[in-house]
């Protein structure tokens, strides 16, 4: 199986600034059912001429659909989600609620107890309605910082209103990772993107997705590691009509903090085999929803 | 430089060593007036959060006054300058 080497995110390339207007233009007159519908019909054109986006795309579907002749149908349920999703977060980002539920309710209740002594990671994955993640630690009584690439995900702002979030831009100084220490030191919460290797990232973990290797950062293990504080994985699944928001807590990922040296990825792989089972079952449960692929 | 800067700059060279895994390094391969991120010694932002922890640990120097004062990373001088005025170990 061909391995393309690639770092496209559907996210940042995908969609032009008319294409956008019109659809902001729809959810607004028209409601975001219709709109949810009418991606399908846009999606085709994806399906059918995007020939990067069908690329990049490629190995993850060849791997989830090992079987399937032609990957086309797959690669346009995919471009379907993806459009959905981005409705859904433009509907969130313009003051609009939608249903949410938590699965696994226990493990959010971990998360909370756990931002009441301490400071912890909240792992992020390219998932679903991703961009909904971090609004939905309201009510945490902590501050919530946001490591993102900030000219690259301006929108995410205005999904963060309120004095208690901020984001710290990944291109900044050392990365930002020395700001990201101060706000663990100050047991606050951190949110980070997982599954996406920044550009420009000094190093690297990887991950071996049914075959398929994954590049994932390295950052926030070794922050955790060396902040002493876990992980919370937080996936976001669209499961429900008309699109609404499951919120997948898992269990808290700990780590050896203890280590007298700079961690390995051999120090990592316990933590990193957690994180990779939790991907799998997402990927198997949802195929359609897993969005960056850095293979 | 006196003996004991001198002194006190060789062991804090072998323990940027340890901590961070340098294996291909030695004590003379770490000049002082270059640059330890990027060109010279080639550290990386990763490599900082370890240097940070283990100041911390080993000298008791908190973060936060390492958070704030960036420009003691510069090179290997200016962090060995910062780490004798402000150790508590």
């Amino acid at each position: 199986m061909p391995e393309a080497s690639t770092h496209l995110n559907l996210s940042d390339t995908r969609g032009n600034g008319l294409g956008i207007g019109f659809f902001k233009v729809c959810v607004s007159l028209l409601g975001l059912r219709f709109c949810l519908v009418l991606v399908w019909l846009v999606a085709a054109f994806y399906a059918l001429f995007d020939r990067k986006a069908l690329a990049a795309a490629t190995p993850y579907l060849r791997s989830r659909f090992p079987r399937a002749k032609s990957l086309r149908w797959h690669f346009y349920r995919l471009i379907v989600s993806h459009g959905q999703a981005l409705l859904l977060a433009h509907w969130l980002r313009t003051g609009h609620k939608t249903v949410c539920r938590d699965i696994h309710p226990e493990n959010r209740d971990a998360l909370v107890a756990a931002a009441k002594g301490n400071g912890f990671i909240m792992l992020m994955s390219h998932v679903g309605c991703w961009q909904a993640t971090v609004p939905r630690m309201e009510g945490l009584d902590r501050n919530i910082n946001l490591l993102v690439q900030e000219n690259l995900n301006g929108a995410i702002g205005q999904l963060l209103q309120g004095s208690r979030y901020r984001i710290i831009n990944n291109s900044a100084p050392f990365g930002g990772l020395l700001e990201c220490m101060g706000t663990l030191e100050r047991h606050e919460v951190l949110c980070v993107m997982g599954d996406r290797l920044p550009a420009d990232a000094p190093s690297q973990l990887t991950l071996t997705l049914r075959g398929r290797t994954l590049r994932i950062p390295e950052a926030p293990w070794l922050l955790a590691a060396r902040c002493h504080v876990p992980i919370f994985p937080v996936f976001t699944l669209m499961r429900r009509k008309p699109l609404g928001i499951d919120y997948l807590f898992a269990p808290p990922i700990t780590l050896n903090y203890s280590l007298p040296h700079k961690p390995s990825q051999k120090d990592f792989a316990p933590a990193l085999a957690q994180y990779q089972k939790l991907l799998e079952d997402v990927i198997d449960e949802i195929p359609y929803q897993v969005f960056h692929y850095n293979s | 430089m006196d003996e004991q800067t001198a002194q006190f700059r060789l062991e804090l060279k072998q323990k940027l060593i340890l901590w961070l895994q340098l294996e291909d390094k030695k004590a003379e391969d770490i000049i002082d007036d270059e640059p330890l991120f990027k060109t010279g010694l080639g550290l990386d932002s990763l490599d900082a959060v370890e240097i940070v922890v283990a100041l911390k640990r080993e000298y008791g120097i908190p973060q936060s006054e390492m958070e704030n004062n960036r420009a003691i990373f510069a090179t290997f001088a200016t962090l060995a300058d910062f780490v004798q005025a402000n150790k508590h170990a």
